[in-house]
């Protein structure tokens, strides 16, 4: 059975609300859900906070009807950014985004839009649908992966997997496309966040020919062949 | 896969998926109200006038006139059974996502089942599972229609197919069909 993942649960102080809300996620068959920070920069440099413990709102998350293993809620910032300085954040790995799992960003202008597509190190470019966009934009030239979330604040605004992959048929997806908006995308998302991380450099090993290693054997310490390490 | 002791109904979920071109699609929904479950109640025909204005919100006039069928309600439990030409099938179910309140009460359809229906032309309902093959299926048609063809041919239908050896096991299947 797939994965289903809901990428965009609004975040609320109101805890009994968030709970029921994840509860109702997972009762509808979502196997992760994603903890939903906005923040809006504007003029000055604002601090963004550090993301609500999930540990301390859920001792012990309610398990995903269908499966057995318990809802996984991971954390999320979604940044409307509507100036060049305010990229700056999301350029470099910043300490203040790496506390989160999934960093999205929402671009205002065109401008900013491709910068985003191009050069910014996240891992979701927002679009809002609801209101009439200042620009037109189009479909980046890499695989426009496409994901749907619900953005929800209460727990009867979310829908089952199955109903947001119909509704991406309405969209214009075709149908493969539909559900891996639902479930494909979004783990890849959660991946490409995993590795935003993790990854800051890579150390790789080269094997030595044995050939050369016998001779190097024979010689006197000083003059062997200074390894990697040195 | 559930857990014992667990108070909220199972929202299992099944889908049963036809490559064959169906006529009908079943879907079984229910109306969710949250916590506060309405003071008035939501008869079977109020329950069809609301699966109407959902597609005239989103459909328009031309998707309202989509006929919808009610095949069973539940008035307690607001559990119904439905049943949509397959052509209709993306409009109903996303005019049922998008409903969002019902006289001023924040409702959500939860679709429970969807069920595609391939029809022949005996009238019966069975499901194409994804395990038959498509010879398995060619098959099955070729059999039919012999069958239907000894059926006009010959008065004594009942001897006639009982008593070849080595078939027993479809003719009974054809007779439960024709039954």
């Amino acid at each position: 059975m797939a994965v289903f993942v809901d990428l965009n649960i609004v975040n609320t102080t109101d805890r009994k609300r968030l709970q029921s809300l994840i509860e109702t996620a997972a009762h509808l068959g979502y196997s992760t859900v994603a903890l939903n920070h906005v923040v809006e920069l504007q003029g000055k440099r604002q601090e963004i906070a550090k993301p609500t413990s999930v540990s301390e709102l859920f001792p012990s998350p309610p398990i995903v009807q269908g499966r057995s293993k318990p809802i996984k809620i991971v954390t999320r910032l979604t940044v409307i950014v509507s100036d060049a300085s305010h990229c700056n954040d999301l350029r470099s790995t910043s300490p203040h985004t790496r506390s989160y799992d999934i960093v999205a960003v929402l671009p205002k202008t065109e401008k900013l839009f491709h910068v985003a597509c191009m050069t910014l190190d996240v891992d979701l470019i927002c679009i809002n649908v609801v209101e009439k966009q200042p620009y037109h934009f189009r479909r980046p030239s890499v695989n426009g992966n496409i994901i749907m979330s619900s953005a929800a604040e209460r727990s009867l605004e979310l829908r089952g997997p199955y109903d947001i992959a119909n509704l991406g048929l309405l969209f214009g997806l075709s149908e493969g496309d539909a559900k891996a908006a639902v479930s494909t995308n979004c783990r890849a998302a959660l991946l490409h966040g995993e590795t935003r991380k993790t990854a800051l450099g890579v150390i790789y090993t080269v094997r030595k020919a044995p050939a050369v290693e016998e001779k190097d054997e024979e010689r006197p310490l000083s003059k062997r062949a200074k390894t990697k390490s040195d | 896969m559930n857990s014992p002791g667990e108070e909220r109904e199972a929202a299992a979920y099944e889908r049963h998926v036809s490559r064959n071109s169906c006529l009908y699609h079943y879907l079984k929904v229910g109306l969710e109200f949250g916590e506060t479950r309405p003071a008035f109640k939501v008869s079977a025909a109020h329950f069809k006038q609301l699966i109407v204005s959902a597609l005239k919100d989103l459909h328009g006039e031309f998707g309202a006139a989509l006929p919808v069928d009610v095949l069973r309600y539940e008035e307690e439990t607001l559990i119904a059974t439905l049943r949509v030409r397959s052509s209709g099938l993306v409009k109903l179910w996303s005019a049922l996502t998008l409903l969002g309140s019902y006289q001023n009460q924040k409702c959500a359809f939860r679709v429970m089942q969807d069920k595609a229906e391939g029809s022949i032309s005996l009238g019966c309902l069975f499901n194409w599972n994804d395990h038959w093959s498509r010879s398995g299926r060619t098959m099955y048609w070729i059999l039919i229609l012999y069958f239907f063809l000894q059926f006009c041919s010959c008065g004594k239908t009942h001897q006639n197919v009982i008593s070849l050896d080595g078939r027993k096991e479809t003719n009974l299947c054809i007779l439960d069909l024709q039954m």
